[in-house]
């Protein structure tokens, strides 16, 4: 049995061609642990001196920098991601306000934890996330949406091919679009899991639905005190 | 602990309601006494768009039976989804899920999830919501399910990995 149609996602040939061999092996990696079938089998090279700080997401092989996007947040001014979070531990999810578990359950996940950390490892995280369904999700659905987890958190919406195409970047499975119901409802397929740069402003870690409080409390403070190194 | 008594409780309820709903005494219907539902809760909405549904039903019997869908006053329209894929989220409508002979059929967040969409009320964490679940077999089951936040959904559905199904 085929467990789901998104398969052919993974095999969009726009994620992989043209890509060194390098990249092509992360695409795979980062695909595997996407869909979360790897539990246990696609466990990441270890990383010399990660390890050692036990954190609870998964390392990635390699570092990938954070892609270039300019979208519209929820107060409808631009932003410049790289720039806006320069510097930050920026915690970045693609995923829909329509959504009726993953995205609210990681918002809610994260909204929970940060009044729990010190100011000091606080005040150096961004949590940004970012619409898989720009057509529904206007800058101000985004808004009332986030106010529901952390008001301080930054919801990003634009053009489908500016989405996409930080995605891609993220060798992140590209959202896929459900038939709309009799009510015009429709579903939106986005990767579930939530990719951490480090201030570095390089990606090292993906967090796949499932973390908990405890494991955010843990290693949120800790992506902060690792000095990452290729 | 705590989520487990809960859930036995509803379950008392659900059978309670179950067995005046839809046994009749010339025939008794043992598809019904063999399936259990417990652990059954739902997620206090965002928004008046949608919420979900989340539950455990095991089948002590030796016949599958289905769960084909769920109704529920709050809500106008509940449909079946099976998360999966791209790390459990693309949403795939199900005409219906098994419950194996002896098996169980689990519904948690990122994995099968009864949709409530186009919600008529938001109910808060601690309120209870009422659901009637319906199996192919043993037919309607009615439970009164509590609510809970998108924060313990996430608590609860950490444990075991997004889909322990298939």
């Amino acid at each position: 049995m085929v467990p789901f149609g998104g398969v052919a996602i993974f095999l969009d040939p726009m994620c992989v061609r043209s890509q060194e061999p390098r990249r092509v092996g992360l695409a795979m990696l980062l695909l595997a642990l996407a869909v979360g079938c790897g539990r246990g089998q696609a466990r990441p090279q270890a990383r010399e001196g990660v390890d050692a700080h036990g954190l609870r997401g998964r390392v990635l092989p390699g570092p990938i920098p954070k892609p270039d996007l300019v979208l519209t947040d929820q107060r409808g001014e631009p932003f410049d991601f790289r720039r806006e979070t320069d510097g930050y531990l920026t915690l970045l999810f693609f995923g829909y306000t329509h959504c009726p578990d993953v995205c609210p359950i990681h918002m809610a996940t994260l909204a929970a934890v940060m009044p729990t950390l010190p100011p000091r490892v606080r005040d150096r995280i961004r949590v940004v996330f970012v619409t898989t369904d720009p057509a529904r999700d206007t800058p101000e659905q985004l808004h009332t949406w986030l106010a529901h987890f952390d008001p301080s958190f930054i919801g990003l919406t634009g053009d489908t091919a500016t989405i996409y195409a930080a995605q891609r970047a993220l060798f992140l499975p590209l959202p896929q679009i459900g038939p709309a119901d009799s009510t015009g409802a429709y579903e939106v397929g986005h990767a579930a899991a939530i990719v951490a740069f480090t201030p570095d402003n390089q990606a090292h870690v993906l967090y796949p639905f499932g973390i908990r409080q405890a494991d955010w409390a843990h290693d949120l403070p800790t992506l902060l005190e690792i000095a990452w190194t290729e | 602990m705590v989520a487990h008594a809960r859930g036995a409780a509803w379950l008392a309820v659900a059978m309670a309601a179950a067995a005046v709903a839809g046994c009749s005494p010339k025939e008794p219907d043992r598809t019904l006494e063999d399936i259990e539902v417990s652990d059954a809760y739902a997620v206090e909405p965002v928004s008046s768009e949608v919420t979900a549904v989340y539950l455990t039903i095991r089948n002590h019997g030796t016949v599958p039976d289905t769960l084909l869908g769920a109704r529920t006053p709050i809500a106008a329209m509940v449909s079946l989804h099976r998360m999966g894929g791209l790390g459990g989220a693309v949403m795939r409508a199900q005409a219906g899920a098994e419950v194996p002979a002896g098996g169980q059929l689990q519904l948690r967040p990122g994995g099968l999830h009864l949709m409530l969409m186009n919600l008529a009320s938001l109910p808060h964490a601690g309120d209870t919501v009422d659901i009637t679940v319906e199996m192919r077999r043993a037919g309607a089951i009615a439970l009164r399910v509590p609510v809970v936040s998108y924060l313990e959904a996430g608590e609860r559905a950490a444990v075991g990995g997004p889909d322990d199904n298939r």
